[in-house]
């Protein structure tokens, strides 16, 4: 089998910082903090008060086939993001199909807002009064099958649910159908929404900062909660060039891991291995990456352990790393999908988004975070990192589209 | 699928309604053993009279005590059948732990996990008073990290959330990171719980539906699967090829579904197709039906349409032994599948095919060989 290249033709950005690639694009070279006082219903009542809530969302601007109504909001989330990819790009629904377009979407909780809602309503008039179309919005198959709809697409939709890395296993899942010859494009992300039992639950496991998220910073104290969507609309390079599509960047490679040690904490070794693999399927060496988009939560064991396998792996040449994280919190399925956008865009315009609240630099983690401020650089490979509880890990290798002969 | 794109499941295993590992379930589903058992009426129980519930799955007997407490259902479900697998391939992840993966298919994770950790939220004094150590096991990502904690599965670790289409989705899904070389060997389990939770659930949205004789299941199905060549190259025992699997999502609309059935239909020509074979090949079907009348009866007209005509000699519906296992039922068809080719070792063409459709839309069809 000729092994075919793949490359990323449309971006679509539904998030705190921006709606939209341009906002968006514009939000990362700025340094924006989407980061707000939480507003949402299931978000009252914990000590901390801040998150990263997208309030301006209106799905019916976004949605054409389907009725907001039907949809839970991750839902509503992953297909505005796809359709901002979509007109991104150039191409229509048409032309989708034309190219037996794939699904393929990445979440952590899924529809976990609507999970909170049917159980509040359990737990005030019992189960018998629950209601079919409020349950049907529940399953987690619903957002690749939501985004596949929305552009009746009738190939594959897949909804892979691997937690904090979600969204790069799924754009890593449309890059191989693309090059096995499965699809001639595939849409690929990662969305999720506020949910009570993640603000619950990382507060109590004492992952939630009290204040600002400060990735690397020595006053680091943990995450602030996000949510939001991530799309890219992936091709082949025969088909992109045929249609002589923008080209943002391509993408090379990924690299898979599993820790297989411990439910939620980070393994060094094994997150090494994932930045190794990553590199030898993308087909480079470790100098040749100039820049990492961290998963860089603001916890103290992660970003540690993070930078730990950094330099274990690139030894005395380690590339500029900062976490995007700092600006948009941490979206959780969707944070690895908006950070693939955030890689793109990098890529094209040569610039390295800041980590914002950096007030005094980590000297255990050692890294140059790109501090407040972005930087222009005219890089060339990029490396997205992340990383989920359960162990499972996944990094993507991303390129500078190279000069057409 | 070319020649050099076939799978092989190498080793599988169960644990499910009818019995435990591949050699008693596969007995049981030859002997049509069925595992339908009464219910106890009770106000906070949903409204079934019956389920295929697992009689006395007690995890610590394949496990041990140590470590198992804060195992969830399903996660134990997982972890167990995984085990079995791994030991009927023989593979050795001491050995070949980094080049050896896990992919689960799941619908939303452990519903009943989730359910009393969301309660504490909203029952407890304050939203926050949750149990720190049970939060993983509200991750739909928690059966997959545990399968690869306790044996040990370093390659790639992955969970798919796809319903009643997460066998074959999984199925496409494993044949993918296998062929792009991220594992040599892959452990591919699907498993769904029963629980409370879920039988309201499946109460309010089909099973309360008139004509709908389903009767809920639960259980977990390991695969170990690897690429044909090397399984061949390495003198594994090989239960079946898995020569093809096309999906689509249809329009679930529409009188009797027939957009549905139609693209049913069409992934089953597709399927047929890539495997190099015609209706006229296949010798047994595994259908999905589980008593929904609306998807049985669109299967029904899809296959009618697809095999113009042929007859296969078998027709297997394990859903009606094991219950509607939503995840773990694609793979369920595929190990009856299993059983029957191994019933019949001098059958010279042992095709069959695992169908499978979602109230979505969604459908799709593995074509296996019996080998």
């Amino acid at each position: 089998m000729q092994v075919r290249r793949v490359v990323i033709t449309g971006l679509g950005a539904v998030s705190n910082i921006g709606l939209g690639v341009g906002a968006f694009a514009e939000a990362l070279r700025e340094g924006r903090s989407g980061v707000s006082r939480l507003r949402g219903p299931n978000t009252q009542g914990f000590p901390f008060e801040h998150g990263g809530e997208v309030h301006a969302f209106e799905p019916g601007r976004w949605l054409r086939r389907q009725s907001p109504a039907q949809l839970g909001r991750t839902s509503q989330l992953a297909v505005a993001a796809a359709r901002m990819a979509l007109e991104d790009s150039g191409l229509d629904a048409q032309g989708l199909r034309a190219r037996r377009c794939g699904v393929s979407v990445g979440t952590t909780d899924g529809e976990s807002f609507a999970g909170d809602q049917l159980l509040a309503g359990w737990l005030t008039h019992g189960p018998r009064a629950l209601a079919p179309a409020e349950l049907r919005k529940l399953p987690a198959d619903r957002l690749s099958a939501a985004v596949a709809r929305e552009f009746e697409l009738e190939g594959e939709a897949l909804t892979l649910s691997t937690a904090c890395a979600a969204g790069n296993y799924a754009i890593g899942n449309a890059f191989d159908a693309i090059r096995l010859g499965e699809a001639d494009a595939m849409l690929g992300g990662g969305a999720e929404s506020m949910a009570r039992k993640s603000l619950a639950a990382f507060y109590r496991l004492g992952a939630v900062a009290p204040g600002a998220c400060q990735p690397f910073d020595r006053g680091r104290r943990g995450i602030v909660i996000g949510e939001g969507a991530g799309m890219v609309l992936l091709e082949s390079l025969d088909s992109a060039r045929a249609r002589g599509a923008r080209v943002y960047a391509e993408l090379l490679g990924y690299g898979l891991s599993c820790d297989a040690e411990h439910p939620v904490a980070p393994d060094a070794d094994s997150i090494a291995a994932c930045m190794r693999r990553a590199h030898a399927n993308a087909g480079i060496r470790a100098d040749e990456v100039d820049y990492i988009c961290a998963h860089g939560t603001g916890t103290q064991v992660n970003d540690a352990v993070e930078a730990r396998a950094i330099h274990a792996v690139f030894g005395p040449r380690v590339p500029p790393t900062s976490s995007i994280k700092s600006m948009m919190g941490h979206t959780m399925g969707a944070a690895s999908a908006l950070a693939t956008v955030a890689c793109a865009l990098a890529l094209h315009e040569g610039f390295m988004p800041p980590t914002i609240n950096s007030r005094d630099p980590d000297p255990e983690c050692a890294l140059d975070s790109v501090p407040n401020v972005a930087r222009p650089a005219a890089l060339r490979v990029v490396q997205n990192n992340a990383f989920a509880f359960g162990g499972n890990n996944a990094i993507l290798v991303l390129r500078r589209p190279e000069a057409r002969a | 699928m070319a020649a050099d794109s076939a799978l092989a499941v190498v080793g599988w295993s169960t644990v499910s309604p009818i019995g435990t590992g591949r050699e008693e379930f596969s007995r049981a589903v030859l002997d049509g053993r069925c595992a339908r058992r009464a219910r106890e009426a009770h106000a906070e129980r949903a409204p079934l009279a019956a389920a295929c519930t697992i009689p006395d799955f007690d995890v610590t007997r394949h496990l041990g005590a140590r470590g198992t407490r804060t195992l969830d259902r399903t996660s134990a479900l997982a972890v167990v059948s995984t085990g079995l697998a791994l030991r009927d391939a023989g593979f050795d992840a001491a050995h070949d732990g980094e080049r050896l993966g896990v992919v689960v298919g799941t619908s939303n994770g452990s519903l009943r996990a989730t359910f009393d950790y969301t309660s504490d939220t909203l029952t407890g004094g304050k939203p926050y008073m949750v149990s720190p150590e049970l939060f993983h096991t509200t991750v739909m990502n928690c059966a997959a990290g545990q399968c690869a904690i306790w044996h040990k599965l370093r390659a790639l670790n992955t969970t798919l959330s796809g319903g009643r289409m997460a066998g074959l989705l999984g199925l496409r899904y494993a044949r993918r990171v296998l062929l792009s070389g991220y594992a040599e060997g892959l452990l591919f389990t699907s498993v769904d719980e029963f629980s409370e939770p879920f039988a309201w659930g499946a109460h309010h949205t089909f099973l309360s539906q008139p004509e709908c004789d389903a009767l809920l299941g639960e259980g977990s199905v390991t695969l170990a699967l690897m690429r044909r060549e090397p399984a061949l190259a390495q003198h594994r025992r090989v239960h079946a090829e898995l020569l093809a699997c096309e999906v689509g999502l249809f329009d679930a609309g529409g009188a009797g579904r027939e957009a549905q059935a139609r693209g049913l239909a069409q992934c089953v020509r597709r399927a047929l197709e890539a495997a190099g074979l015609g209706p006229r090949d296949v010798w047994a079907l595994s259908r999905r039906e589980s008593g929904v009348p609306e998807l049985d009866r669109l299967e029904t007209r899809a296959l009618c349409l697809a095999l113009e005509g042929a007859r296969p000699a078998w027709g297997l519906a394990v859903a009606r032994q094991v219950g509607e296992c939503f995840s773990a039922a694609g793979a369920f068809q595929a190990a009856a599948l299993m059983a029957l080719f191994e019933a019949h070792p001098d059958e010279p063409r042992r095709i069959g095919l695992v169908t499978s459709v979602a109230h979505g839309g969604a459908a799709g069809c593995a074509v296996l060989r019996g080998v």
